[in-house]
């Protein structure tokens, strides 16, 4: 069982290196300019001088798949940091101070929770106009409970065992208590949500900009361009396969380190393999 | 619990049409951007929209017609609101209740085979298949269908409603991530279950470990399952907006998104409320399942 | 009474278990050699975590799935330390059952208790359903309830914990059993309950099996109970041998110590470990860091099992 785990973990972790790299090196790599238009030259097949062929305006699709995860993974990265810090701030203080704080927070994640993400990603993306912008916000507005339930959790079990009124008795002030005693232990927990959201946030910022809710074209995003892709797909295949199989890898590798992440340090899991 | 999620959505909803940076009065007068607008015509138009009244008395006006079903009428095609979501609305629950069939019964089997074989070859495989079910987006394998199915097999339409057949790539694309979901859940709460001692001596009565697993630890697990698929019947609503536009399903899916670009606001609000009502619906569905699921409830009913 | 009746003896050789877990190899059973013998009741007693229930869940192979086995356990002349899972599924229930501890989560809960009753007739086959119901009625009403459709239409979780207990003992009886191996039946009961549960092993000896393994802390009910004893300490058995000898003349230091701790005997309890001594060796006699009659030989070398006088077996060098 080890073994074969363990190669799973390595396969996901060297598939997630190479399209970070590629992404990084984007530029270096790339044959061509991504938005380069050569209307001589549509729809090409794949050549040599052309490895996954040419779009419907003659753009380079290898190159275009190598910018293409650029601004998705950043805008996943923020997304998903965004509602980290917004969760985590939340939670504690629900944890934290209980009482009318927590009720309010509480019943407000509950009205976050009815809606169903995409629900709210679409009506929030259209309002407010569709872009990055708003997409941002859809993306925390509705990852952030996430957080602050697991976050506001582990506080009021941590507020029992770390003996809050001693630390209290001997001087220390609540910000001091949060930060220096209570934030370090949810480390782990908050590490192996994050991994699991980051993949979410990833499928969310795929979908909606295949929608037209996020990313606009000409920007070279692997979305964007199977969207594209849709009119020209039967004459080139690559076109939309290709940046699929990108955001595929990216998303499975994510996955599998997030599944990992959580047989190691998931202390609840434990208690079924014993 | 209901009421006041259903309350924060309502407000919630409203605000967003609040916050809408778009003027409807100048939509509905001057859609393409080119006519020059006489200002009593305008005052007019907002008196009629009712957007010169305080913000509460508008949200009261506006709550008080959701609930009637007033839901209003579209800025831009000026049509009934209430009368396109019962058109639409078929469409979607259709689609919506066949990828959650696909769901249950593909999130239970694989759940239920990985929970038996665990740790061994079908274990793994299956664990890895729904990992990639996970990471699959629905609009990328949608396309991959379109291409194998109906361009290369010709087995399926690619659009259109001609019955059962064109609902099966829809249904596929909205459910293959909640299968992977299911299927991961159930296979956890199973070997949750199958850790307790009633299994043990579920199995000292002589029981194989099939009956064990199946009349004991999966009749039990099926109460955080259900609790899970009724979460996720309301998310698979949201979903099905995808396949709604890949595939050219009339679904209000469909409506909202085409509404959200020409910032149709009214649209997007009964869009969004329609959703909250479904989690409503669905909380309260579960509720009753609970009653044939989990005696302890049935039993609590019966005292009090 | 013939073997048909009585059942075969159980004998464990080498008898080992150990479970893999994350922090390594835990040895939960030691070099266990013993023979249960049909016909009689034989008590293992010993603190929690002494490894009396692991061993008795490994005789019918019920461990969880990281658990490894070594040795042999006999039933009369067949291996079923070598049974496959199908051949265990016959045999449990039907050859020997099991009367579980912790009645409340023993039981099934979504499952109504007829039910659950019934299916440790119908797991073994044949035309079992009339002959299971035939079984249910008699065995209920001889238990005390004397409503058994009504109660048997009830879940575990509306019974109180009395009735439960009888109710677990109604599972093991169900399958017509050669033997039953009682887990910790007055684990955790108040004085009234531990005395109705005797009573009903009691009733379970005189009337319907005279094989059975009783595994217990209750050093009280394994003297009144059974025929011989078993003492257990971190997984090694120390003294075995008829229950008069055993607890009447220990031999065995802990032996000695576990009696003298009875209420009815002052109470004086073990001494605890001794730091330094746990610290010496690992490869000792396991009582050794709390044994008052410890020699230098115990600090390193493993006992062996000793045959006394009158037949008992010692796992300590005194009776070398």
């Amino acid at each position: 069982m080890g073994k074969k785990k363990k190669t799973g973990i390595i396969a996901a972790c060297i598939l997630l290196a190479v399209i970070l790299l590629m992404s990084i090196l984007a530029p270096v790599l790339a044959p061509y300019d991504p938005n380069q238009i050569d209307m001589k030259n549509p729809l090409a097949m794949s050549s040599a001088k052309h490895l996954l062929g040419t779009d419907n305006i003659g753009r380079d699709v290898l190159s275009r798949v190598m910018y293409g995860g650029r601004q998705s993974i950043l805008l996943a990265l923020a997304a998903t940091g965004l509602s980290m810090a917004l969760g985590c701030l939340i939670g504690m203080a629900a944890g934290y101070f209980g009482g009318a704080a927590d009720l309010l927070i509480t019943s407000v994640s509950n009205v976050f929770q009815g809606l169903p993400g995409m629900t709210m990603m679409i009506a929030i993306a259209g309002l407010m106009g569709a872009g990055v912008k708003s997409m941002l916000l859809a993306l925390v507005l509705t990852s952030w409970v996430g957080f602050s339930r697991l976050v506001r959790g582990e506080v009021m079990k941590l507020k029992q065992e770390l003996f809050i009124e001693g630390l209290k008795g001997m001087g220390a002030g609540n910000f001091r208590i949060l930060f220096m005693h209570i934030a370090p232990n949810l480390l782990s927990s908050i590490t192996i949500i994050f991994a699991t959201r980051i993949a979410g946030s990833i499928m969310s910022v795929a979908a909606l900009s295949f929608l037209g809710l996020g990313l606009q074209p000409p920007t070279p995003d692997w979305s964007v361009m199977i969207n594209d892709a849709r009119s020209y797909y039967r004459t080139n295949p690559l076109l939309a396969v290709a940046p699929g199989v990108c955001i595929v890898c990216l998303s499975l590798s994510i996955n599998i380190i997030a599944d990992w992440l959580r047989d190691r340090f998931d202390v609840r899991r434990d208690s079924v393999n014993e | 619990m209901l009421v006041p999620v259903l309350f924060g959505i309502s407000v919630l909803a409203f605000m967003l049409g609040m916050a809408s940076p778009g003027d409807p009065v100048e939509a509905i007068l001057n859609p393409d951007g080119t006519q020059i607008i006489d200002q009593k015509e305008y005052d007019i138009v907002r008196e009629r929209l009712g957007l010169d009244d305080p913000v509460p008395v508008q949200y009261v006006k506006w709550l008080k017609n959701a609930l009637t079903g007033e839901l209003g009428r579209s800025f831009f095609t000026n049509k009934e609101i209430k009368e396109q979501m019962a058109y639409r609305l078929p469409y979607t629950i259709r689609l919506a209740c066949f990828g959650m069939a696909l769901t249950v019964v593909f999130g239970l089997l694989f759940g239920i085979l990985m929970a038996m074989r665990r740790d061994g070859p079908v274990d793994h495989a299956l664990r890895f298949l729904t990992t990639l079910m996970l990471s699959v987006p629905g609009f990328w394998l949608a396309i991959l269908l379109i291409l194998v199915f109906v361009e290369k097999l010709h087995l399926l339409p690619t659009s259109g409603l001609n019955g059962f057949s064109s609902y099966i790539m829809p249904g596929i694309t909205v459910a293959i991530s909640t299968i992977g979901v299911c299927a991961r859940l159930t296979r956890t709460s199973i070997l949750d279950e199958l850790g307790k001692q009633y299994v043990t001596v579920a199995s000292s009565k002589g029981l194989n470990a099939r009956k064990v697993t199946m009349r004991h630890a999966f009749r039990n697990s099926l109460i955080p399952i259900t609790t899970f698929l009724g979460n996720y019947f309301a998310g698979i609503l949201g979903g099905s907006t995808i396949a709604e536009v890949i595939f050219n399903i009339p679904g209000i899916g469909n409506y909202a998104i085409s509404a959200v670009k020409s910032r149709d606001y009214y649209v997007v609000q009964a869009y969004v409320l329609f959703t909250a009502l479904v989690y409503v619906v669905m909380t309260l569905v579960i509720d009753l399942l609970y009653l044939v699921i989990n005696p302890k409830i049935r039993a609590g009913e019966k005292i009090g | 009474m013939s073997e048909k009746e009585l059942g075969k003896n159980i004998s464990l050789e080498n008898y080992n278990i150990c479970f893999e877990t994350a922090k390594g190899k835990v040895r939960a059973v030691k070099d266990v050699n013993t023979v249960f013998e049909a016909g009689k009741v034989t008590g293992m007693i010993g603190e929690s975590g002494s490894g009396k229930s692991v061993l008795g869940m490994g005789i019918l192979k019920l461990l969880a799935s990281n658990a490894k086995v070594e040795g042999r356990c006999l039933y009369g002349d067949t291996e079923i330390s070598a049974y496959t899972e199908k051949q265990m599924d016959s045999f449990r229930g039907k050859e020997i059952a099991l009367i579980p501890q912790n009645p409340a989560e023993a039981l099934d809960p979504v499952i109504r208790i007829k039910k659950q009753l019934i299916e440790a007739v119908t797991s073994h086959g044949g035309a079992a359903k009339a002959e299971g119901e035939k079984r249910y009625e008699a065995l209920m009403k001889r238990f005390g309830f004397q409503d058994s459709r009504e109660t048997g239409r009830k879940y575990s979780f509306q019974m109180s914990g009395g009735m439960n207990q009888r109710i677990i003992s109604v599972l093991g009886l169900m399958g017509s059993p050669k033997w039953i191996l009682a887990d910790e039946p007055t684990k955790g009961l108040d004085a009234i309950l531990r005395r109705q549960v005797y009573g009903v092993l009691k009733d379970i000896l005189c009337n319907d099996i005279k094989s059975m393994i009783v595994i217990t802390h209750d050093v009280a009910l394994a003297r009144r109970l059974c025929d011989r004893i078993l003492v257990l300490y971190q997984g090694e058995v120390l003294e075995q041998g008829d229950t008069s000898s055993v607890l009447g003349q220990p031999l065995h230091p802990y032996t000695e110590g576990l009696v003298r701790s009875l209420p009815s005997n002052g109470m004086v309890p073990i001494p605890l470990p001794d730091r330094d001594k746990e610290s010496e060796s690992k490869e000792g006699c396991v009582f050794y860091p709390r044994c008052p009659r410890a020699c230098s030989r115990c600090v390193h070398e493993k006992p062996g099992d000793y045959q006394s006088a009158d037949g008992r077996k010692v796992r300590c060098f005194l009776y070398a």
